[in-house]
């Protein structure tokens, strides 16, 4: 069992993951009209809203010529009555109605195209469902948010310590923790990776940020070596 | 330059050293990155767009179409070994091409989904070249037709490709304010930067395409507890001439089917795919085997499918419309490197134009040839732990976005990008359109303000002053109220399908 799995087993996390399944039911009981599709709705409203403010604010008129705001002024316009239309319409998603059949979203997907006959298109969505609907049942959040999370804390980094030393840190914290590996193979794999594809970049003329200086070092090396 | 004089151009443009070996390098990638699980041609051709950066424009649009075809080689292959379409027109091809592998017979599969995809996309080829005629009917097009024309193309896109209008209007929506960040062409001031610098110059493209498109797949991929790994047997990978003969009618049919389905902006390719299937299953003698390992239906489908990729390019090249998500990409290629597909561009880059023509020719023959006898080889790719890709392809990615413009900053917006797009999967939004206004969405506005220019700011002129505009909007309207009235129609019979189910049960609860 990967760290990861345990993690995701452990008791503390399945503690944590009802109190928040728990607080989600609390809420959606007591506001029912509170699914996940509105709340999207409402922030896209909002959103939709502040760029039709801002859009006005550079001008939609400008004699015989549109302004830099016309245009823009317009897709506000449309979104907010689009969002307005969802708010209005949504639906609870799939995943939350019981009664529904795995198959069912597919299956309305194909109806909506053209052309095929019924029979294949219900065979299709048996088949998808079967395929696909396996996968997306069994999510494995506590690996998403840990890539999420060190991506996050890494990526920052990239200006203090250089793009390639970085990379060495962050896909090796990838490959133990997600890809489960040996920490010594992935540390050789992965060191000799990236002198690859700094080279590579080195030859294209892309500019690697390298604050402490890590190329010239190895290029000392590399040159003592072959007495360049 | 006419028809031939630009094909032979075009061929001797490509038949260099360093282009050919532009084409191979996209095609091996391509594959490379099609035989990832789950990858499609879109997730793979925005992963590799950086790439475009550093080439010329010859070289860049030639390797780009090689990645493209090249992935759709690849994406054929998980969907027959593994059961994992790429994307939603390739579902038609696992039906009996996985079918076929768990009977032993994934190599017979393989080889007749790449013989089937090398006749169409060559015949696909053929009617491509002498399309190109249509750009000269388009050149007189001024801005208020283009202008139609685009929001024609969207709103087909919209229409066809997703289930809900409204969702596929919001992506689109979305895609737009995404391309208005950074300075306004036209009077240099800068819009919706939030006084950011960082903005100012707008948001890349390329940026936007990696982390919607490629980050969020990879983001889902991960969120999953069962990987998919292959551990199987893909069997020998050689057919018989009787295969090839029943084969035949299932290629042809696939070929024109595809080719007739890529001329539509918007071109629904799943629903292409799922016609061919459809035919073929009734004009069989035996339409009891489709399901359990038709030769049949794995030909028609894999045919259909690369003669439409073949013949999607007659509206980006002819008209400038990207008809998927997958060409809206290239379209991004093209405009990175200065260009812009329409009707101009024969006209002003000929060469270019002529010379990804040819390549798409050269890169069908090498990848016939790269799939056939080397299929045991990207077969071994499948075999690596998918995790270890989606590591490595995480590191590749952030080094692709910062070589974009050497800026943390792009790789910041990647990542919100790709957030941004698992959150807009989640909940059901088409990404196409959003991509589609993405790189369009410029040269919308673009049309849009000469347009209000020419008719001194008569907006109703815009919509009413010429016959092209008039029919075009006509058109616009009456899919817009086709696709209304389905939906309504479809939630209808839904709903009468749910009540009718919810009776037998509460019957029963009755006799309790």
């Amino acid at each position: 069992m990967s760290f990861l799995d345990r993690v995701a087993s452990a008791r503390r996390t399945r503690a944590a993951g009802e109190w928040i399944a728990a607080t989600v039911n609390r809420v959606t009981t007591r506001f029912p009209w509170l699914i996940a599709e509105r709340i999207a709705a409402i922030v896209i409203l909002l959103l939709a809203l502040y760029f039709l403010s801002v859009a006005v604010s550079y001008g939609l008129n400008d004699g015989a010529q549109a302004a830099p705001g016309t245009f823009p002024a317009l897709a506000a316009a449309a979104l907010v009555v689009l969002s307005v239309i969802w708010l209005f319409t949504a639906k609870p998603l799939k995943k939350d109605v019981e009664d529904e059949t795995p198959g069912e979203e597919v299956l309305d997907h194909y109806a909506h195209q053209e052309g095929a006959a019924q029979e294949e298109l219900a065979e299709a969505a048996a088949h998808d469902a079967d395929a696909t609907g396996a996968l997306e049942s069994d999510s494995h959040p506590i690996r998403l948010i840990f890539v999420l999370v060190w991506s996050a804390v890494a990526l920052p980094f990239v200006e203090v310590i250089g793009m390639i030393p970085l990379l060495f840190v962050y896909l090796t914290g990838l490959f133990v923790v997600v890809a489960q590996l040996k920490w010594w193979k992935v540390m050789i794999f992965t060191a000799l990776t990236l002198l690859l594809a700094a080279y590579g970049a080195y030859v294209g003329g892309i500019y690697l940020p390298d604050p402490i200086g890590i190329g010239p070092f190895l290029y000392g090396i590399v040159a003592r070596i072959f007495g360049w | 330059m006419d028809i031939f004089g630009g094909l032979l151009a075009g061929f001797a443009n490509i038949l260099t050293p360093e282009n050919l070996l532009f084409a191979f390098i996209g095609c091996a990638l391509g594959m490379l990155t099609g035989v990832i699980p789950g990858f499609g041609p879109a997730s793979a051709t925005s992963l590799l767009l950086p790439l475009a950066l550093f080439l010329g424009p010859a070289p860049s649009t030639i390797m780009m179409a090689a990645i493209y075809y090249g992935s759709m080689y690849g994406g054929t292959i998980t969907s027959v070994l593994l059961n994992v379409p790429g994307e939603i027109s390739s579902v038609a091809t696992t039906l009996d091409g996985y079918a076929m592998t768990k009977r032993g017979q994934g190599g017979k599969a393989l080889a007749i989904s790449a013989i089937g995809s090398f006749i169409g996309g060559t015949i696909a080829f053929v009617g491509l070249v002498f399309a190109t005629n249509l750009s000269s009917f388009a050149v007189g097009l001024g801005p208020r037709e283009l202008f139609a024309i685009t929001i024609f193309a969207l709103v087909l896109v919209i229409g066809l490709a997703g289930d809900s209008l409204v969702k596929g209007l919001i992506a689109a929506c979305i895609g737009l304010f995404v391309g208005f960040v950074g300075l306004d062409p036209f009077t240099g001031i800068t819009r919706f930067t939030a006084g950011n610098l960082n903005l100012a110059d707008g948001i890349s493209f390329v940026i936007v395409a990696i982390g919607v498109i490629g980050l969020s797949e990879i983001l889902e991929s991960i969120g999953r507890r069962t990987l998919i790994d292959f551990s199987g047997n893909v069997g020998p990978i050689r057919i018989t001439w009787k295969d090839l003969k029943d084969s035949s009618g299932a290629i042809f049919r696939g070929t024109g089917l595809g080719f007739f389905y890529g001329l539509l902006p918007g071109s629904p390719a799943a629903a292409a795919t799922f016609t061919s299937y459809a035919i073929e299953k009734r004009l069989s003698k035996h339409p009891e085997r489709f399901g359990k390992g038709a030769i049949q239906g794995v030909a028609g489908p894999e045919t259909t499918n690369n003669a439409l990729g073949m013949s999607n390019y007659i509206p980006l090249l002819t008209l400038g419309i990207p008809s998927s998500t997958t060409m809206a990409i290239l379209l991004g290629a093209f405009t990175i490197n200065g260009l812009q597909p329409g009707p101009q561009l024969f006209a002003q880059h000929p060469e270019v134009a002529w010379t990804l023509i040819a390549s798409l020719f050269v890169a069908n023959i090498m990848l016939f040839i790269m799939s056939l006898p080397l299929v045991r080889v990207w077969v071994s790719f499948l075999k690596i732990p998918t995790l270890i890709l989606y590591s490595a392809t995480l590191g590749f990615m952030t080094i692709g976005a910062y070589s974009v413009r050497n800026s943390m900053f792009d790789v910041l917006v990647m990542w919100i990008g790709g957030l941004a797009g698992l959150l807009m999967k989640r909940l059901g939004f088409p990404l196409a359109p959003l991509a589609l206004t993405l790189v369009l969405g410029p040269l919308l506005e673009e049309n849009f303000r000469r347009a209000v220019s020419i008719e001194q700011g008569n907006y109703g002129g815009l919509l009413f002053s010429s016959t092209v505009c008039q029919v075009i909007y006509g058109l616009i309207v009456v899919l817009l109220l086709v696709k209304v009235f389905t939906t309504i129609r479809a939630s209808s019979k839904k709903a009468g399908a749910r009540t009718g189910s919810a009776e037998p049960v509460r019957a029963k609860e009755g006799q309790k």
